[in-house]
């Protein structure tokens, strides 16, 4: 008799998942529901035998609790991303700015296409390279009428280097609260800077106005220098280091990150870690350069088993760090415990068009900040953003998460990867970055033994320090 | 649950929620099959008509005819007391059985 009370086949299917043994005990993550639980050893055995080819005798109530967990069913249409709306309204909270594609470095990995690193402005080509006043404006215009009911935005000032604008921040800033007042919200401000360019005024305007720094600094003098040297070969870590303690008399409360690139030969995780924090950075975050493959940038399969083996180590000082009721400083695992803690599926890889945009210098909103210039844009402040220009954008996520990435039990973790980084590798936007899969389901594993090892140790961490982080 | 014990805010979401739904119990246990099948078989036998009530066995000995391990695909049929009607739109089952009706167990 055919299974006429239940959906056909629909019990009949595995769902990803992974098992794996931490603290002396076995664990499972479903990634249909995001749910992680600890599991008794029948279970353990049930998993054996329904993963092993064949046929298993599983008794009903474990297969009831499996079944609940999110392990059996069909894969993506009934589980909670499978339901997700598509496309998923636009509700923004971040406008990522780009000031200016113009840098005073010439760094290797530099994704911006530059012949030599210092680009005046204006260099004919026809592309606008500096942000107007006017763009400015009915960027942050757009944003805080296209926040939903959300009462708080943030706005990033990006580049190039944007202190080379610095006149336009100091206007922006003052200009962009009037506008959130007059709309009922609040809006924040954070910047991304190499470092090189800060003076004790504008340390003081940052302080004074509680935003938010992120230092792109790649380790100790001879990394950083090898990596971001200004376009006459100069190195910049002096300048960067100088530019640090100048901001570090002007503290204001916000921490203070820094965001490491691993370029080919600069991939002494623990030792650059050791030596931002010495500089008194109070988050460090690492990032794989993303470049073309066979680019002398990209790492190769030996340097990124290093960077693992780095962050290894550097999860060790996060959870004595936790037992110690110390901040831990190490970011890319406060980001992945945060991923698990919460547990909610994500269909999409960023906020890239959902909750982010980015405005070019033209003011021509893009997905995001990289994606800026790669193909069409989504629209800009006058002309709004067409929905189907959005929807055709975010369709090519969503069918690389329900195809290629469908049966893999990370895909909440890393949902194909950037977009960016494949069009950069694939010449796609939507390839599933396969080139990382191995690595990035290591990494997500010891994420997974990591949050475990807290759970057991400082459970109120989780809650405290993660509950309301926002992911990035 | 009582052999999954939720560690992340999610998993014991999921423990709290179905924790007030009953378990349906089985007597020792049930076959699990990796798959489902390839090929267009809906399950269960029909009589010379296409239909169902001319069978010399009720339809039901399918059931035990498909709960065992070797099976492909474990049966399930709602009892004719409590649904008479269950099939009554499918007066030819092979044409049809898409047309049986679905029976939701009341929790």
């Amino acid at each position: 008799m055919g299974n006429i009370a239940r959906r056909s086949g629909a019990e009949g299917t595995l769902l990803p998942h992974c098992s794996f043994t931490a603290e002396g005990e076995t664990y499972l993550y479903a990634a249909e529901t995001g749910g992680l639980f600890r599991m008794d050893d029948g279970t353990r055995d049930a998993l054996s035998a329904l993963a092993s080819s064949g046929v298993g005798v599983v008794p009903a109530e474990i297969l009831s609790d499996l079944r609940r967990a999110g392990l059996l069913g069909t894969a993506g249409g009934c589980g909670p991303a499978g339901r997700t709306a598509h496309p998923p309204p636009l509700r923004l909270r971040t406008l990522v700015l780009m000031l200016t594609t113009s840098c005073n470095l010439a760094c290797r990995y530099c994704y911006e296409v530059r012949e030599e690193g210092c680009i005046p402005p204006a260099d004919g080509e026809g592309a606008r390279r500096e942000m107007s006043p006017e763009s400015l404006r009915g960027g942050v215009a757009y944003l805080l009428d296209h926040a939903g009911p959300d009462r708080k935005v943030s706005v990033t000032f990006f580049g190039g280097e944007p202190l080379l604008r610095f006149p336009l921040i100091q206007a922006a800033v003052g200009e962009a609260r009037r506008m959130a007042r007059e709309r009922g919200k609040e809006v924040s401000f954070s910047i991304t800077t190499n470092g090189t360019l800060l003076t004790r005024e504008i340390a003081g305007f940052l302080k004074e106005n509680g935003i938010s720094v992120c230092f792109s600094i790649d380790g100790p003098r001879e990394i950083h220098d090898r990596n971001r040297p200004y376009a006459s070969g100069k190195g910049s870590y002096e300048d960067v280091v100088r530019g640090l303690s100048v901001l570090m008399e002007n503290k204001n409360g916000f921490p203070v990150a820094a965001r490491v690139t691993l370029g080919r030969g600069a991939v002494d995780v623990r030792k650059t870690f050791d030596h931002l924090r010495g500089l008194g950075f109070d988050e460090v975050g690492f990032a794989p350069a993303s470049a073309a493959e066979g680019s002398p940038s990209a790492l190769t399969g030996e340097e990124l088993s290093a960077v693992m083996e780095g962050f290894r180590n550097l999860t060790d000082g996060y959870v004595e760090d936790v037992r110690e009721r110390r901040v831990p400083a190490f970011s890319n695992m406060s980001q992945i415990l945060t991923l698990i803690h919460r547990g909610d599926p994500m269909p999409y890889p960023c906020g890239a068009g959902i909750g982010m945009l980015a405005a070019d210098p033209s003011g021509a909103f893009y997905p995001c900040h990289r994606l800026c210039g790669v193909g069409d844009s989504l629209g800009n402040p006058e002309t709004g953003i067409p929905e189907e220009a959005r929807a055709r954008f975010l369709e090519g996520a969503r069918r690389r998460r329900e195809t290629a990435c469908d049966a893999c039990w990370a895909k909440n973790f890393c949902s194909g990867g950037c977009y960016h980084d494949a069009y950069l590798r694939q010449g796609d936007l939507f390839a599933p970055s396969v080139h990382y899969c191995q690595w990035i389901k290591e990494l997500f594993l010891l994420g997974l033994q990591t949050y475990v090892r807290i759970q057991n140790e400082t459970p109120t961490f989780l809650d405290v320090m993660l509950g309301e982080r926002r992911i990035a | 649950m009582k052999h999954l014990k939720g560690v992340n805010r999610k998993g014991k979401k999921i423990e709290k929620e179905k924790a007030d739904l009953p378990v349906v119990e089985a007597q020792g246990s049930i076959p699990f099959m990796h798959t489902c099948t390839s090929v267009f078989n809906p399950g269960y036998e029909v009589d010379w008509t296409g239909a169902t009530k001319q069978l010399c066995t009720p339809i039901e000995t399918d059931l035990f005819g498909t709960t065992d391990m070797y099976c492909w695909w474990p049966g399930q049929a709602p009892d004719t007391y409590n649904n008479p009607d269950w099939n009554a739109d499918c007066t030819r089952a092979m044409k049809d059985w898409m047309k049986l009706k679905v029976v939701k167990p009341e929790w």
